[in-house]
């Protein structure tokens, strides 16, 4: 028997910061520093623990996350990440990325900055700049034969994931020898009568040559060196891991689902004003550049991300060598980076419900026949850029598809499933009916989806109060839509009562503050409410709770359906 | 341009918190006269440095 909504699932979401100082003689105000006082202002709101990850963060009580985004900080680059609790339904995802979009809100809102602070929930810049979603599945990687190549290939890196641990240990020394010879010549250089701070900074980085943590740990110049002898010592091993999930790497799920996420932008897409003033559908879609990739790692930009992956072998499992056997089970975490951050829980529900309703078809086997699209990144872009959805692309069977052509394809199949689950939950229908709906309305009354469908929405604004506006005055409509205030535009449209909500306050409010039942989520929330602010520091990861610091340290493992495991 | 001439349904409630509904003519007015408000700030205000790298 089939399971419906069963699996953890979770998102990621970027938002752009922006931040007004409140007086224009204040010194500039980094980007670390905001992230650290949108931390203190959480923490007046809800416990909250340091991330046992490499990356800075915190975990916070309702199970989620909270991280500060960046590899070029002292560039001044960076983003406040949130990462939902894992959760199970969209329903669920909805209401917990709701939750935290206010929480991030009202803590930005309220932290101590001198200033306006406002976050972004969109993911593209007016300079092109591209950030924002990512989904997270939890997926069946390959069957049996998949399986066995994939294990095979893991031992097969082994070698090379040893050679990637040693060439960055041997850089992390090479940096901590680069610091003490630096240290030790600005200890000289005090002799003599010169301007030191700068050239200090230069050679030691802001944190050491100022005393305290700026978030700048590095000088610039050597954070670009770092940035690229990192992505040459772990190439090798990228490469190799490239090849191994191509060839294994849910399969099944690229072959019968590339076609759905092609042309979900018309369900999920946030809608863009690009530079040369076009509207195109979606955000992120149109900046893809493979079907699978690490996202970022070879200026890869995919739709299937397995960028989590090299962060697993590469650098986590430095932390937790333990961490390796798990790549070896069945059930991984896909990752898809091709969604837009939605402002429209109705967009948001329908990205997540029906993705998840397409991976569980095709597990189950019901969309062995699905759609193949040749040229599935052209075809990508050739939807994003036709806001009137008559674009057909060419199929491998020599069809040429709409958009919504495909998508009422992937929706009978996923019909045909749910009606032979005699356990299929009322959501399984609700995600359908909702996904009818919404395509019926995109072909004969668009007009209906104003308030429900974010691309819709943007561009009926960008065009009634937009007109014949400056290219800046239109865009200025397309990137406030995102700002997660009351002069946001999607929040200033939200108060007509045509955008739909599919979350009630009661729901939101326990989200709010406490994680989703039966997740890993659920435990580590309970550990977060009763730990964080103890004696003894809780350190919280995505697998688990450490609590206390070396050797009496007590590491609590969290599973799937949340139990805990005391390890020793 | 679009016909939405029709778009005129009334979904659900609003934002939490909201007390009444805003007429449509008048939420587009307020987006029309603050995206005129300076918009070259609200963009460079906005730009994200190297992206999600």
């Amino acid at each position: 028997m089939a399971t419906i909504f069963q699996r953890l699932v979770g998102l990621e979401t970027e938002y752009a910061i922006r931040f007004r100082p409140a007086s224009f003689f204040a010194p500039p105000t980094r980007r670390y520093q905001l992230y650290q006082e949108l931390v203190q202002s959480l923490r007046g709101r809800l416990p909250v623990v340091r991330a046992l990850h490499f990356k800075e963060g915190v975990f916070i009580a309702t199970g989620g996350a909270v991280w500060f985004e960046t590899e070029r900080i002292a560039s001044e680059g960076g983003l406040i990440e949130g990462s939902t609790p894992e959760c199970r339904g969209p329903q669920q995802v909805v209401t917990w990325q709701r939750a935290q979009d206010r929480l991030l809100e009202d803590a930005a809102a309220a932290a101590q900055v001198g200033g306006e602070f406002r976050l972004l929930k969109n993911c593209r810049d007016s300079e092109d700049n591209v950030y924002g979603a990512q989904e997270n599945y939890e997926a069946t990687l390959a069957d049996r034969g998949g399986l066995l190549l994939w294990r095979i290939g893991l031992v097969v890196l082994l070698p090379l994931v040893l050679l990637t641990w040693v060439l960055l240990m041997g850089m992390v020394l090479a940096i901590l020898l680069y610091l003490a010879l630096a240290g030790i010549a600005c200890l000289a250089l005090r002799l003599l009568p010169m301007d030191r701070k700068r050239l200090t900074i230069t050679l030691l980085g802001r944190d050491l040559a100022e005393g305290r943590e700026t978030g700048s740990p590095l000088p610039g110049w050597m954070e670009w060196l770092v940035l690229w002898g990192a992505r040459l010592a772990g190439a090798p091993l990228a490469i190799g891991l490239l090849v191994l999930t191509h060839l294994t790497a849910f399969r099944a799920i690229r072959q019968q689902g590339l076609a759905f996420l092609v042309s979900r932008s018309i369900l999920g897409g946030s809608g863009m004003l690009d530079s040369e003033g076009r509207f195109q559908i979606a955000e992120k879609a149109p900046a893809i550049n493979c079907v699978v990739g690490l996202g970022g790692y070879l200026w890869d930009r995919p739709i299937f991300n397995f960028g989590h992956f090299f962060k697993a072998v590469s650098v986590e499992t430095v932390l937790a060598p333990g961490d390796y056997a798990g790549l070896f089970r069945a059930r991984q975490r896909l990752q898809i980076g091709i969604g837009d951050s939605n402002m429209s829980e109705t967009a948001e529900y329908l990205r997540v419900g029906t993705t998840l309703l397409v991976l569980d078809a095709i597990e189950a086997g019901y969309l062995k026949q699905a759609p193949r699209v040749c040229r599935p990144i052209r075809a990508m872009r050739q939807i994003c850029l036709d806001p009137q959805l008559e674009e057909r692309v060419r199929l491998r069977r020599g069809a040429c598809w709409t958009a919504v052509e495909l998508q009422r394809d992937y929706l009978e199949a996923c019909r045909a499933f749910v009606a032979d689950q005699p356990d299929a939950p009322p959501e399984a229908r609700e995600v359908l009916r909702r996904w009818q709906q919404t395509l019926d309305a995109l072909e004969q009354d668009r007009s209906l989806l104003v308030g429900s469908l974010d691309w819709v929405t943007k561009r009926y604004l960008i065009e009634r109060a937009g007109g014949e506006a400056a290219w800046s005055v239109r865009k200025k409509i397309d990137l406030r839509y995102h700002e997660l205030s009351d002069e946001g535009y999607y929040r200033i449209w939200s108060r007509t009562g045509t955008t739909s909500t599919l979350v009630d306050d009661a729901d939101l409010q326990r989200a709010l503050r406490t994680p989703p039942p039966g997740t890993p989520a659920t435990t580590r929330g309970w550990y977060i409410r009763e730990f964080a602010g103890a004696d003894a520091p809780l350190f919280a990861h995505w697998r688990r709770l450490v609590i206390g610091r070396g050797r009496g340290a007590k590491i609590i493992r969290l599973t799937r359906l949340g139990g805990r495991r005391p390890s020793d | 341009m679009a016909d939405y001439s029709v778009c005129n349904q009334q979904q659900t409630v609003s934002q939490p918190g909201t007390p009444q509904v805003l007429p449509r003519e008048e939420a587009l007015e307020q987006v029309r006269r603050d995206s005129r408000h300076q918009p070259e700030n609200y963009l460079e205000e906005t730009v994200v440095p190297h992206g999600g790298e």
